[in-house]
């Protein structure tokens, strides 16, 4: 945890605090429509299925497999250029929904599509725990 | 819109390239002087002028939304102006506007596009694309940028289809090739395979020549309706099909991230033009990363799934070519002017139907299919053109 954080951290709105409060605890929550049981992640106003605004968070397994990867070696954002190289993956959760994130503790070599990938907590500023995943060897 | 209703009867464009001094206004005026001059029309019978929106560029949009346009290039009777937005798909949005204009009471509108990224260092353009691409919520925070974008597309298309990676970068020599016979094109020198695949890495698996290249530069086109275009011009530009479709903002949220919306796009232009890939003379491909102008051709209909990589590399979309693919060598070769790639592979396209398309004109070229999207790849807007209604 550093205080001189100085890269981008995600500005929450309204719908998706929970989701952001949730991981400060380590816990990875996805909304779910109470109508239909849509999961939508990103999350957004009403269920962008259904349109009902009655919805719950549920705990998410944590687990998923990579979609698609991809280790920046130059050009990121000047803020991350220390970091590079850094992997980057879209991951299929196991409840449905995919989510882009970061794969920590991994040589590039070591990616595959079709890995699987567990949840690890980032906290990186007292207040904001970002989502990441490391490969299950 | 009806089946060649529209037509397009002239277009500028300036050199793309980092052109420091030149303002965003300075090629507007430029684009639309020539745009009007190869029209052949008097100035004051355009009655409506649209401007494209710049990204990262606001001061210049504030100046088309307050009106500059008009009164810069001297159309004295315009009725209507206004800044048009939609990410790279502007091509597509801005002459959706024309149109709208057209079949309300105005006669002819001047469309121009201007974008200056050289007034940005490369670390802003990097973070400027990040934002403009990705979500800054779910996505920026992990360090995501365009490139990082493009890399996993390619990496998921590669994997799925068993493309591979040289066959993605041979896209890039074909490019270049095509951008080398334009004269207003940013990179004058040829690039042969062996340098794209050894170009520093820089998202894997994409090296530094497989990703575009921002560039200042801009181009405009005066549009009006088929039936007054032909009193005008000789040729006019007609166009004959259209299909659009979106897919979402963020990448993951993709109906099918490896063939995009191309498809169903393609297929509804073609249908409505007529005419099939068969007919088609160019395929004129937005794609501003390489992997994206094999799957677009491969939905365009000119190819089976996973059979364009070795097209390419085949050498069949260069110049002599059996089918010609991005004949200004696109954002790839000829520049990424942000909402501009578009439109310059618009104004090209007339160019080629026209026979004005000088060392990069395809002889005898009657249809081919352009196609324009924007955001992060959020959407695909396909039309089917031709100088004669079939
Ligand atoms: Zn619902």
């Amino acid at each position: 945890m550093s205080t001189e954080y100085n890269k981008p951290l995600p500005v929450p709105q309204k719908w998706s605090r929970e989701f952001w409060k949730g991981t400060k605890d380590h816990k990875f929550l996805l909304k779910k429509c109470k109508d239909c049981g849509n999961i939508d992640h990103p999350p957004y106003y009403y269920c962008t299925e259904c349109m009902s605004l009655e919805h719950e968070w549920v705990e998410a397994s944590g687990k998923g497999t990579i979609y698609t990867y991809s280790t920046t070696y130059m050009g990121a954002p000047p803020v991350f250029t220390k970091e590079q190289p850094f992997t980057l993956a879209m991951i299929d959760l196991e409840e449905g929904p995919r989510m882009l994130s970061r794969i920590v503790d991994a040589l590039p070599e070591e990616m595959k599509i079709g890995a699987d990938v567990e949840v690890v907590f980032e906290d990186v500023t007292e207040d904001t725990t970002l989502v990441m995943f490391r490969l299950v060897k | 819109m009806s089946k060649g209703q529209f037509a397009i009867i002239g277009t500028g464009e300036v050199p793309c390239g980092w052109y420091p001094d030149r303002s965003h206004l300075e090629i507007a005026s430029m684009a639309a002087y020539l745009a009007i001059k190869d029209a052949g029309i008097n100035k004051d019978d355009i009655d409506g002028v649209l401007g494209q929106m710049s990204i990262m560029g606001n001061d210049w949009n504030t100046e088309v939304t307050f009106g500059r346009l008009p009164e810069a290039l001297g159309i004295k009777n315009c009725k209507t102006t206004a800044l048009v937005s939609s990410g790279g798909a502007s091509s597509h949005s801005i002459r959706k506007a024309a149109e709208g204009l057209l079949i309300s009471g105005h006669d002819m509108v001047l469309c121009v596009h201007s974008q200056r990224f050289s007034e940005f260092t490369p670390g802003q353009l990097a973070e400027g694309f990040a934002k403009a691409g990705c979500d800054p919520e779910w996505e920026i925070p992990y360090g995501m940028s365009f490139n990082a974008l493009g890399a996993m597309v390619t990496q998921r298309y590669c994997y799925e289809t068993g493309t591979t990676v040289e066959q993605v970068g041979s896209v890039c020599v074909a490019a270049r090739k095509w951008a080398l016979l334009q004269d207003n094109a940013m990179n004058k020198k040829d690039l042969t395979l062996e340098q794209v695949m050894g170009s520093r890495m820089v998202s894997t698996p994409l090296t530094a020549f497989m990703c575009n290249v921002l560039a200042d530069g801009g181009s405009a086109f005066i549009m009006t309706t088929a039936e007054r275009a032909k009193k005008l011009v000789d040729k006019p530009i007609y166009i004959l099909g259209e299909g659009s479709r979106y897919s979402h903002r963020n990448l993951t949220k993709a109906k099918d991230l490896t063939r995009i919306v191309t498809k169903p796009a393609a297929d509804e232009a073609y249908n409505k033009s007529g005419l099939g890939p068969e007919d088609m003379d160019i395929a004129q491909i937005y794609a501003s990363y390489p992997v994206f102008t094999l799957m677009i051709f491969e939905d365009m209909g000119f190819c089976k799934r996973g059979e364009a990589g070795k097209y390419f590399m085949d050498g069949n979309t260069m110049p002599g070519g059996k089918m010609p693919v991005c004949t200004n060598g696109e954002a790839l070769s000829f520049g990424h002017t942000g909402t501009g790639v578009g439109t310059a592979l618009l104004v090209e396209s007339v160019r080629q139907l026209q026979g004005k398309a000088g060392r990069a004109q395809v002889p005898g070229a009657r249809f081919l299919i352009e196609d324009c999207g924007g955001g992060a790849f959020m959407d695909v807007h396909c039309a089917v053109l031709g100088n004669e209604i079939p």
